[in-house]
């Protein structure tokens, strides 16, 4: 009897423990990865297209149905949900949905279907894995997504170090955080030279004037390298148009180049020199050869 | 406790056990799925570098073709384009209402012409869009064998009600034969192949013979329906109809060209193909579409029976011919869809498209920015969503007016460094340096167009927004106003409401296949003088689908040209268009009427209450705006145009005014309309306008008196006034501004604020008062319904105008007439802030502007202008802010203070 007994408990312990394996750290519904995730980690939600897109399929196919190595691995190490996505959903389908994700909608930033959102426990993306250049690898796609993972998990640290800190250093830690370029960090809104009037108040000013202006804004302020670059690109912009010196234009330009060549800052600053700076100084050296 | 303990030690030993036995086998297990990835890895790279090295091979065979063609065609290729340009130019000038006269006199250059080549098809192809270039240089035609007795210019009576129960019972085997033949085989002989095509000119010549030989003498719809039922007589018809179509020069050139022969043998053995080819939408210069699809078949032969490619190819081909876009343009669009197809990286809607609906996809009109192949390609890969999310892909962009840089989005300079970085995609620039409308409708509609989903851009006054196709149903994304003009259309007219037209007419197949193909008949017909059974033929086209919108032109133009002054054919006409369009379509049946049929009925119809009856007919099909809102105004004066006299015009207003100043959705806009005709009249006739002026604003008052008021029906009243208001500001209208206005504080007293302003005015009375107010801001429906408030923005209770301050936009006030300025005084709703300086400018034309150099005081939301010092006279004032950024916020009373200069 004890034996039968020990055969069926030692059954129930190995279905358990191999589901623990199997089941990974998937989670059922939207609700569930919000509750497990909790205030500081990161869950992930695979959304993938079920009744319209082949490529969404393979990737299911790739990463959930025969669970491709590399993905496994990053997974296994957090909470992730898997949300079928559909398009004219029939009844069938639409009970579908909601049995994983209530009735919340997909959340916003998700740009495009299938793909690796990363989200916070209040359903924020904060980051996506939806490039086809990384889907279609699985090796770059989940190399992409656990550097998505590790960079959350700094920037929550981030986070909990800004509540408990002041003055200059709270300043210092807001532009670290928003130094993860491929993170977005609700709340906290990128300062952006052409909506915070950066851009229209440099409209008006002569150009040693407007040098003092963004020194000084650059100085005092704290901003993220793209944030610089942006700044950057506004006085250049204004010099650029008061046919200012061009040293000043390549000066400016390579600087903000160099900060990140290849943010879109930084592409951009390297189109601007190859646009409108080269020329220039062409057409300046010619005219010196000819004095 | 023990026990259990050792028992869940022993489970737990015996699952590690299992684990280690199982554990090879899942390493063996993942072994195996390795290799399998490897040799699936390498298969796909073998078809991928096998995709590149074709896709390179044919980009060096299509540049040695465009050589080829280009020394092969030089002047033959320039002299046919400029034949078809003819021919689009004299369809413009249709469009643009060509008087009758000038008609009837082309009417007797062509019978003198009677006896040169293909006279008879000649003129009447101005207007139509189904066949769209008959002129077929090189078919010679028999005058005397085309003389039928009983046929030829004998423009029948108008069919009456037992003869179209006749043929309808006939349109409904017509419908089972199609619906049969639908389901059953779509292949035929292949009678004609090779040699039959090398000339074309003799084929036409043959199927004509056989064509009218099996239609006997004198054929009658009936008979012509019956005869269409039959899948080969069918096929027969569109040959004739594609040889015409083609013309025969272009398909001799096509005989000779690389896969030219091998395209028409296989086009022309498939009824299905060739119904899809010629009946989808329309096909002007199909000589040069088939001479694309040879080129694309001829580098891609293998695919030729793959029922896709050749929907993708049909379609690219005939739709970049008839845009008359480039080879190349055409290949690298066709191959974008070709090869996204083939790699499954389309959205499952593209599989199963009609051909219609598929020329709307490949057929996007941007080649080279957004529909360029590279910048599809992206949004295919990084913008894919379910169809319902391209409704708001487009909010991936930023909005910026100027980007970080300081660049308008209008300029060049706007995107030009980033273009190189990002490889010249359009969309990955955009959605990363910003955009407005235009960027962010783009972005949501091609994002769609690149998943082969149909959708397509639109404007929208000042603004630009797009619609995606979801299921059946055109969804609108971005939009904020009720018109639109749309980008891409099948019939060159631009309202929305055409393209719910289109849905509906190729989703309803079978009429339309019936309706296109009786309509081809009557062409035929035409082409051989059998005027008699070209009528028929088009009444009977109607018959089958009153939703033709080309088959209504083509027969209108047709009746134009032989019977211009048969007033009961016209009469019938409208009627017919009212009975069947109007129903649903009020916009597509109105603007039939006003540029088709009416200028051609109402000459002929001199009796006002005869017109009137009329108008009222259709008037009383519009009891709301059917499908969609649309603008009456064209349709208003087309009607009010055939009145001559001052008498005739009142009345026609007097009937107008008393039957849709009772719609809720007609009596703004019909009110709106009658002020600006009135306003008009002012200017053209002067002093006699000022009395017709008085005699209309009494009518108005009248009509008003009918607008309802109860309760129920307030907020359509408000609505109507608003938008009537609206453009009387925007016409600078004080005088209409003003009366609409009290109206408004009349009948929606409760609309109204009350409040109580407190502030320091200036010297003199409030000039503004009696004059009009208009905002900078591009108002939606919803802003204009509220538009009565602008009004009471200039009285003393105040109101709400919103505000926009970009460049030279602001808030401008039409004074009661040329004043004095002493000053000015603004509330806003809220505090003003102070980031960015004020200006208030003058001008006596509202041309040109002055700074009034006025000294400005802010003081919580009031700002007070003071201008006595600069002694400034104006009709105008306006108030402007530095720089571009968005003001949220309403000025809630705006008053200028002077005094009136009287006239001297």
């Amino acid at each position: 009897m004890n034996g039968i007994r020990l055969f069926f408990c030692a059954c129930a312990t190995l279905l358990i423990l191999v589901g623990s394996v199997v089941q990974g750290s998937q989670a059922r519904t939207f609700e569930d990865a919000l509750r497990r995730a909790g205030q500081d980690k990161p869950f992930v939600m695979f959304c993938y297209g079920a009744n319209y897109d082949d490529v969404s399929i393979k990737a299911y196919e790739t990463y959930i149905k025969k669970r491709d190595k590399n993905m496994y691995h990053v997974l296994s190490k957090t909470t992730y949900l898997v949300v079928p996505v559909y398009q004219q959903p029939n009844e069938k389908e639409k009970r579908e949905y909601e049995r994983v994700m209530g009735d919340h909608q997909l959340p916003g930033g998700v740009n495009s279907i299938p793909c690796f959102a990363v989200l916070d426990g209040e359903g924020n993306v904060r980051g996506a894995v939806q490039a086809r250049e990384e889907l279609d690898d699985p090796e770059k796609a989940s190399k992409a997504l656990a550097k998505l993972l590790d960079d959350f998990n700094e920037q929550q640290k981030l986070l909990k170090k800004l509540e408990r800190t002041n003055g200059k250093r709270k300043e210092e830690l807001q532009r670290e955080i928003l130094s993860y370029t491929d993170l977005k960090m609700p709340g906290h809104e990128s300062f952006d030279p052409s909506q915070n009037g950066v851009v229209q108040k440099l409209q008006v000013m002569e150009i040693p004037e407007a040098n003092a202006y963004i020194r000084t804004l650059l100085a005092n302020g704290s901003f993220s390298p793209v944030e610089r670059q942006m700044v950057m690109a506004a006085f250049a912009g204004h010099v650029r148009r008061s046919n200012g010196p061009v040293e000043m234009l390549r000066a400016l330009y390579t600087e903000m180049r160099n900060i990140d060549p290849t943010s879109t800052y930084g592409i951009y600053a390297e189109g601007a020199l190859e646009l409108w700076v080269e020329p220039l100084e062409k057409e300046a050296a010619a005219t010196d050869t000819e004095h | 406790m023990t026990s259990n303990l050792c028992k869940l030690l022993v489970a737990v030993v015996l699952s590690i056990m299992a684990g280690f036995f199982c554990y090879p086998l899942g390493e063996k297990f993942l072994v195996a799925i390795k290799v399998r990835d490897a040799l699936v890895s390498k298969s796909q790279r073998e078809a991928e570098e096998a995709r590149q090295a074709r896709l390179r091979e044919i980009e060096a065979q299509r540049k040695l073709a465009e050589a080829d063609a280009a020394k092969r065609h030089r002047g033959i290729v320039i002299s046919d384009d400029t034949a078809n340009n003819d021919w689009e130019k004299g369809f413009e000038e249709e469009d643009e209402s060509t008087s009758t006269t000038e008609h009837v006199a082309q009417d007797d250059a062509i019978g003198d012409e009677g006896s040169s080549e293909n006279g008879a098809e000649l003129d009447f192809s101005s207007y139509m869009l189904v066949d769209c270039d008959p002129d077929l240089v090189g078919i010679t035609e028999d005058k005397e064998a085309n003389e039928v007795p009983g046929q030829t210019d004998v423009v029948p009576k108008v069919m009456d009600s037992k003869v179209r129960s006749a043929n309808s019972t006939a349109l409904r085997k017509f419908a089972h034969a199609l619906e049969k033949t639908a389901k059953g085989t779509r292949q035929l002989n292949a009678e004609f192949k090779d040699d039959s095509w090398k000339s074309p000119q003799e084929l036409y010549k043959t199927l004509e013979q056989r064509v009218l030989t099996k239609l006997g003498e004198k054929p009658t719809a009936q008979k012509i329906i019956e005869y269409l039922s039959a899948p080969e007589n069918r096929r027969d018809l569109a040959l004739v109809t594609l040889i015409r179509r083609a013309g025969i020069q272009d398909l001799e050139e096509l005989s000779t060209q690389r896969g030219g022969i091998a395209l028409l043998n296989a086009l022309s053995a498939d009824l299905q193909w060739l119904t899809d080819t010629l009946y989808s939408g329309p096909t002007d210069k199909l000589g040069k579409g088939l001479q694309n699809m040879a080129l694309i078949f001829s580098q891609f032969s293998e695919d030729i029976n793959d029922e896709t490619t050749r929907r993708i190819a049909t379609t690219t081909a005939t739709e970049f011919a008839r845009e008359g876009w480039s080879q190349k343009d055409m290949l690298d669009r066709f191959t974008y869809y070709y090869s996204s197809y083939k790699e499954g990286r389309l959205n499952k809607i593209f599989d199963s498209l009609a051909y219609w609906e598929t020329r709307l996809v490949t057929g996007n009109r941007e080649c080279h920015s957004w529909g360029s192949p590279a910048s599809m390609a992206w949004q295919r890969d990084n913008v894919r969503l379910p169809v319902e999310g391209y409704l708001g892909a487009s909010g991936q962009l930023v909005y910026r007016l100027r980007n970080v840089a300081g660049d308008s989005v209008f300029s060049g300079e706007y995107l030009a460094p980033v273009m190189k970085g990002f490889n010249n995609i359009t969309a990955l620039a955009h959605r990363e340096i910003g955009g407005v409308c235009g960027a962010c409708s783009h972005y949501g509609a091609y994002g769609a167009l690149a998943a082969g989903i149909p959708a397509m851009t639109m404007g929208e006054p000042g603004h630009c927004a797009y619609t995606v196709r979801v299921g059946d149903e055109w969804k609108k994304g971005y939009s904020i106003y009720w018109q639109h003009s749309m980008h891409k259309t099948f019939w060159n007219v631009h309202d929305w409401e055409f393209l719910i037209l289109a849905q509906d007419l190729y989703t309803d197949a079978i009429p339309t296949l019936m309706s296109d193909q009786l309509a081809a008949m009557a062409t035929f017909m035409a082409s051989k003088r059998m005027t008699k059974a070209a009528f028929q033929c088009f009444d009977a086209a109607i018959q089958a689908q009153p939703l033709n919108w080309p088959v209504w032109l083509a027969y209108t133009g047709f009746l134009k040209q032989k019977a211009p002054q048969d007033k009961e054919r016209w009469t019938d006409l409208c009627t017919r268009v009212v009975d069947t369009l109007a129903e649903k379509y009020h916009n597509v049946a109105a603007t039939l009427q006003a540029r088709y049929v009416y200028p051609n009925m109402l000459p002929l119809m001199p009796d006002k209450k005869e017109r009137n009856k009329i108008f009222a007919a259709f008037f009383k099909k519009c009891n709301d705006f059917g499908v969609s809102r649309w603008d009456i105004t064209p349709l208003l004066n087309a009607q009010f145009a055939g009145c001559k006299t001052e008498a005739e015009k009142l009345d026609y207003m007097k009937t107008v005014l008393s039957i849709l100043m009772t719609k809720p959705d007609y009596s703004g806009p019909v009110l709106t309309w009658g002020l600006e005709t009135v306003s008009k009249l002012n200017e053209e006739t002067g002093k006699d306008g000022d009395r017709f002026q008085a005699e209309f604003s009494k009518l108005i008052t009248s009509a008003m008196k009918r607008m309802r008021s109860s309760k129920k029906d307030t907020d359509s009243t408000w609505a109507g006034l608003g938008e009537a208001i609206y453009t009387a500001a925007t016409n600078g209208d004080n005088f209409t501004f003003q009366a609409i206005g009290k109206l408004a504080l009349q009948k929606c007293k409760k609309n109204f604020p009350k409040n109580r302003f407190k502030f320091r005015g200036f010297p003199g009375r409030i000039v503004s008062a009696k004059g009009s107010i208009r905002t900078g801001v591009t108002l939606d429906d919803e802003g204009i319904k509220q538009s009565c408030l602008h009004w009471a923005v200039l009285q003393k209770n105040g109101g709400a105008i919103p505000i926009k301050f970009e460049g030279n936009t602001g808030i401008t006030v039409k004074l009661e007439s040329n004043s004095d300025l002493n000053g000015v005084v603004a509330l806003f709703d809220c505090p003003i802030k102070n980031d960015r300086p004020f200006h208030i400018e003058a001008s006596e034309d509202g041309q040109n502007w002055e700074d009034t150099e006025g000294k400005i005081e802010i003081n919580g939301s009031i700002m007070r202008v003071d201008m006595r010092q600069a002694r400034t006279s104006a009709r105008y004032v306006r108030l402007l802010r530095e720089g571009d950024k968005w003001d949220s916020g309403n000025i809630v009373g705006f008053y200028v203070y002077g005094k009136l200069i009287k006239k001297s």
